[in-house]
């Protein structure tokens, strides 16, 4: 099965410090990431700052080079691209659209520019696209010739995201676009993509640290680990029962606004990981509750279980759970966090 | 945690005001707030962007910004008035019986000071004891907030740490005079939900420990709900609701909290392809004469009543108030609600 997106063992690594006598560190951003995604779902990828997710969505955006590994859109290599003709199907939403608009253009000329940077069209064919899309993302025409600073920060997501359309993209790249935004403002913007998805079958990556959010939007759920991915699943399977001992902790770490929630306990051991230099083996073993001795050598294959895809020895077989290896590790030298 | 026996409250507010004087006339950010905090409990603030959750509870140590005018009723700390205070009292008080945190740990951090000479510098400022004491105090506070090596991590600056371990060393010198309150402005907001729990069950185990008071400045209901005894709900600068947390949050009594609620996806509930709630309409301006309730023109209840003052505080159970006219109808139907599910 080959997706409207597919991304092959892709890897970005990028050089840290260095001078004239010391040898740069190197970061590795993404480690070897396999990923589909098909035409019409909503893929989210979740996990901690600095796990990668924005270094994968610059990627898929063309954005950023690989250093291996290959990023397809409909089967082409999208690096070999011109970067224009990528930007055309492939678009962005960032968090923050206060510093995504640039704040001496008004809306309408803000959601043409794309077009314009196109080149192939009257001015006439351009005004009359721009009241489409603005009307289609719910900004009022009396807006047109308003700032960007004069309007609430819903509104500013709202141009954003008509800005995105205009040139009818197929994918769309939403790095955290309601984190920014009051929760009765982020039920509108999350309406609206939902409604846009319907109506112009767009598929999207969405990126956010919002477990709510990615249930209530998701199709599948991706967790990233340290640059690689540590579980793929259906969004139902993976956050109502989840497999890998890292998404356990934080599918355990939401707090819900049930009533009589108490506070988690969801205690990693150690801190997250130098990524200059990450742990051998399984990237998460040494603030892992579960870890064997195998996950300390060995990075975990990808083993499928159920609907969902998981990178962990729990599952692959290698190890076996209760030896006295469990013992030491819950014990290691680690600082809380 | 509550005390039910005590002779009067750690924390009185009555009806503190905020205005802001701008070019085109005044702007009012707060309006006729009033509460009660007692010792050892914690009162979450909560509210959307521009509801003035934080300007009106930084006033209460006088850290409004230069153009406000704060007035009050009553604004008695231990039975002292925080409002006549004179400068150099309030700077004794400030970091000494209250301490405050603040969101971004980074930004409140010295960037050129080790982290033990900013420990230390808040306990000789207030004339605490030696730079010994200091130090000590200093090394045990570190590894109470759960940090290892502490005697190294005086050593350090604080870009040499993580952003947990950042807001760690903060809560540290919030607590070095021992303050009977501590005020927190979004200290989790810009952490990882892993790091946030943490912060979070540390800062409650301090509170019992130390027996601190806490007020909680936060946009999240999910924190609320997980650490608060109480929850003030602010709206364009004034209280909507108020009562015990897992009340309010288990029933809401006033349209606006009852929206905001409705629009928060939930874990729970399997929603996928339904639309969320959404509150229309944005929050009013807040310039001019204000009267009313403020949130009538976003409300599906509203009615002419609405816009006339006073609207009354009805209180709706124990401890528990809404300003707002259909208090005791939402209250039924949020019940209704809750028992339908």
């Amino acid at each position: 099965m080959s997706g409207l997106l597919e991304i092959r063992n892709l890897r970005v690594h990028f050089p840290i410090g260095g001078g004239l006598f010391s040898k740069p560190k190197l970061l590795r951003a993404l480690n070897g990431i396999s990923l589909d995604v098909q035409e019409g779902e909503v893929l989210s990828i979740v996990g901690e700052s600095g796990c990668g997710k924005s270094t994968l969505a610059n990627a898929i955006l063309g954005i950023q080079k690989p250093t291996s590994g290959k990023v397809l859109f409909e089967g082409k290599e999208i690096h070999h691209q011109r970067r224009r003709d990528i930007a055309e199907r492939i678009q962005p939403i960032f968090q923050d659209p206060q510093s995504a608009l640039n704040p001496r253009k008004t809306v309408k000329d803000l959601i043409a520019m794309p077009l314009r940077v196109r080149g192939a069209h009257s001015a006439k064919e351009i005004g009359r696209t721009v009241d489409e899309i603005m009307e289609l993302v719910g900004l009022p025409q009396r807006l047109g010739h308003s700032y960007p600073t004069a309007l609430s920060g819903g509104q500013r997501q709202r141009i954003a995201i008509g800005r995105a359309l205009v040139t009818r993209p197929k994918l769309i790249v939403c790095d955290e676009p309601t984190s920014a935004l009051d929760v009765s403002i982020q039920a509108q913007i999350l309406n609206l993509l939902a409604d846009l998805r319907a109506e112009l079958n767009l598929t999207y990556v969405f990126i956010s640290h919002d477990l709510s959010v990615v249930r209530h939007i998701s199709d599948r759920v991706a967790v990233i680990y340290l640059g690689r991915i540590v579980e793929l699943g259906p969004a139902d399977d993976l956050l109502d029962d989840p497999l890998h001992p890292y998404t356990r902790k934080l599918r355990s770490a939401h707090l819900s606004t049930a009533p009589h929630q108490e506070l988690p306990k969801p205690v990693f051991k150690g801190g997250f990981p130098d990524p200059t230099n990450p742990p051998l083996g399984c990237h998460f073993h040494p603030r892992c509750f579960d870890a064997l001795e195998v996950c300390e050598t060995h990075v975990p294959g990808s083993v499928r279980r159920g609907r969902s895809d998981v990178a962990c020895h729990l599952y692959t077989g290698l190890g076996t759970p209760g030896d006295d290896m469990t013992e030491i590790r819950r014990t290691g030298s680690t600082e809380e966090e | 945690m509550p005390t039910t026996t005590q002779k009067r409250p750690l924390l009185e507010v009555r009806n503190l005001s905020t205005r802001i004087g701008a070019s085109h006339g005044t702007i009012t950010v707060g309006r006729d707030i009033s509460y009660e905090l007692n010792p050892g409990e914690t009162l979450a603030i909560v509210g959307e962007s521009g509801s003035g959750k934080s300007v009106n509870t930084m006033a209460l140590v006088g850290l409004q910004p230069k153009r406000a005018t704060v007035t009050a009723d009553k604004l008695a700390f231990e039975g002292r008035d925080l409002l006549t205070l004179p400068r150099d009292q309030m700077r004794t008080i400030r970091g000494n019986e209250i301490s405050v945190i603040f969101q971004d740990p980074m930004t409140s951090l010295n960037p050129v000071l080790t982290v033990g000479e900013q420990l230390i510098e808040v306990y000789l400022a207030h004339g605490l004891g030696t730079r010994a004491e200091a130090e000590e105090r200093a090394i045990y506070l570190l590894e109470r907030v759960g940090m290892r090596n502490a005697a190294a991590r005086m050593r350090q600056y604080p870009h040499q740490l993580s952003g947990g371990l950042r807001q760690r060393v903060v809560i540290a010198i919030a607590m070095m005079c021992k303050p009977k309150l501590i005020i927190a402005d979004e200290p989790t907001t810009a952490l990882d939900v892993t790091v946030q729990a943490l912060i979070l069950s540390l800062l409650r185990e301090l509170q019992d420990e130390f027996k601190m008071a806490l007020i909680l400045i936060t946009h999240d209901f999910g924190v609320v709900a997980s650490i608060a005894d109480r929850v003030l709900v602010l709206y364009a600068g004034g209280v909507v609701e108020s009562g015990p947390a897992k009340d309010v949050i288990a029933n809401p009594a006033h349209p606006y909290t009852s929206g905001l609620l409705n629009c928060i996806p939930r874990m729970e509930d399997d929603d996928r392809g339904q639309p969320l709630n959404t509150i229309p309409g944005m929050v009013p301006s807040l310039a001019g004469n204000l009267h009313g309730c403020l949130f009538r023109n976003r409300c599906a209840l509203a009615e002419p009543a609405c816009a006339s003052d006073p609207i009354p505080e009805v209180a709706v159970g124990a401890g528990r108030m809404a300003r707002c006219i259909h208090a005791d109808a939402i209250l039924a139907e949020t019940r209704a609600q809750e028992g339908g599910q």
